[in-house]
């Protein structure tokens, strides 16, 4: 019988693995109320979603389900106490969207090909987009983005879109305060200040495509670059253990190894087909009347009966 | 010491495989191609890279 190389949608349904909570790594669980910070949810929520309403009519998805913003204005400028006035006149914030609905856009930015419910992207673009969101879920590497673990009240993951901000007068500081429901830790409010250094302290700079350059040209300097130190790309481990394994000082050169291993693959591979092959010819060549039946065939007959072996054997 | 003969371990001569020609065409282009697809990879990676830069 000739394997199914589609597997059916139950068994690739049975792949998906449940997500389990990420850690709320970001938190400070030492909730101070009397002040705020860089870094501080805020919900959207009574007199500061009035506000929101008033001076951002603009901003849609406001009302409805719960929203929430990230203090951005650094925590220097937020400390008030009787004896101290704010040092600033107003506080940034900025929104917080769900991490589906911001991986989402993210997906719809790539195009991919979308049939029957479903996004396909090659497998680079693929693994591209999940170095990318490793990289987001882990804070590292940020460059616009704040990643925000679930963590009542949030009920999913969230992004902190900092280039996505919004300002207050200072006058609202306790109307802010009020709707505080989270807190960073002191290193994760400084790394959202780092983000937002980086954001609005970049310098800008012509890249290699302004002089002419593109892709293609820059991958075949690198190709010449590390050809020339030697380097040698291989599949996956099981080719470098290959090498190793059949590598002598004298011997054969590495990339007659490489080939060789493709071959010991391809090789193992038929295997199984040559075997069902044997098994076939050996039934047919036992089966006289077959052999009669065949010989007496005119040659598209005999090329179909050909084939229609082939194919059985999983050819 | 000087180490003998005896105890060098002799590296055992490898046994070249066999491939059929028909097998190593295939291996030749199935080298090709994984060369070539790596090649393809790096400008899609490039263009993903651009197209997710606020990622």
């Amino acid at each position: 019988m000739i394997a199914d190389i589609f597997e059916p949608e139950a068994v690739l349904s049975n792949k998906i693995i449940q997500n389990a909570n990420l850690p709320a790594y970001v938190y400070d669980k030492k909730f101070l109320k009397d002040s705020l910070f860089q870094g501080d949810i805020l919900r959207v929520s009574g007199v500061f979603q009035d506000y929101f309403l008033k001076f951002y009519p603009e901003v849609t998805n406001i009302e409805g389900e719960e929203k929430y913003v990230m203090v951005l204005t650094q925590s220097c400028d937020l400390v008030k106490s009787h004896k101290r006035k704010l040092k600033v006149s107003h506080i940034n914030v900025c929104l917080i969207r769900t991490l589906k609905n911001f991986i989402h856009s993210l997906i719809s930015e790539i195009k991919p090909l979308s049939l029957g419910g479903k996004n396909l992207l090659e497998e680079e673009v693929n693994d591209r987009i999940k170095d990318k969101i490793r990289k987001l879920l882990g804070n590292s590497d940020q460059k616009v983005n704040f990643f925000l673990p679930k963590e009542l009240p949030f009920e999913e993951d969230m992004v902190a879109l900092i280039p996505l901000s919004f300002s207050f007068r200072a006058d609202h500081y306790d109307v802010l305060l009020q709707n505080k429901v989270l807190t960073l830790m002191p290193e994760f409010r400084a790394k959202v200040g780092y983000i937002i250094s980086e954001l609005y302290g970049r310098v800008g700079t012509p890249d290699l495509s302004d002089s002419g350059w593109d892709d293609k040209q820059v991958r075949n300097y690198i190709n010449g670059l590390l050809h020339d130190l030697n380097l040698v790309q291989v599949p996956n481990k099981q080719f470098l253990q290959y090498i190793q394994k059949n590598w002598s000082d004298n011997g054969v050169p590495i990339n007659n190894l490489i080939e060789e291993c493709f071959a010991e693959n391809f090789k193992e591979d038929l295997k199984g087909i040559k075997q069902a092959l044997k098994t076939r010819l050996t039934r047919l060549f036992e089966d006289k009347e077959k052999i009669d039946l065949l010989q007496g065939m005119d040659k598209r007959s005999l090329s179909k009966e050909i084939v229609n072996i082939l194919d059985e054997s999983g050819f | 010491m000087k180490k003998s003969n005896a105890d060098k371990v002799a590296k055992p001569v490898r046994e070249k495989p066999v491939f059929s020609k028909v097998i190593r065409e295939i291996a030749r282009r199935e080298l090709k191609a994984f060369e070539s697809q790596s090649d393809e990879g790096f400008l899609t990676r490039a263009e993903i890279d651009r197209r997710l830069s606020s990622l």
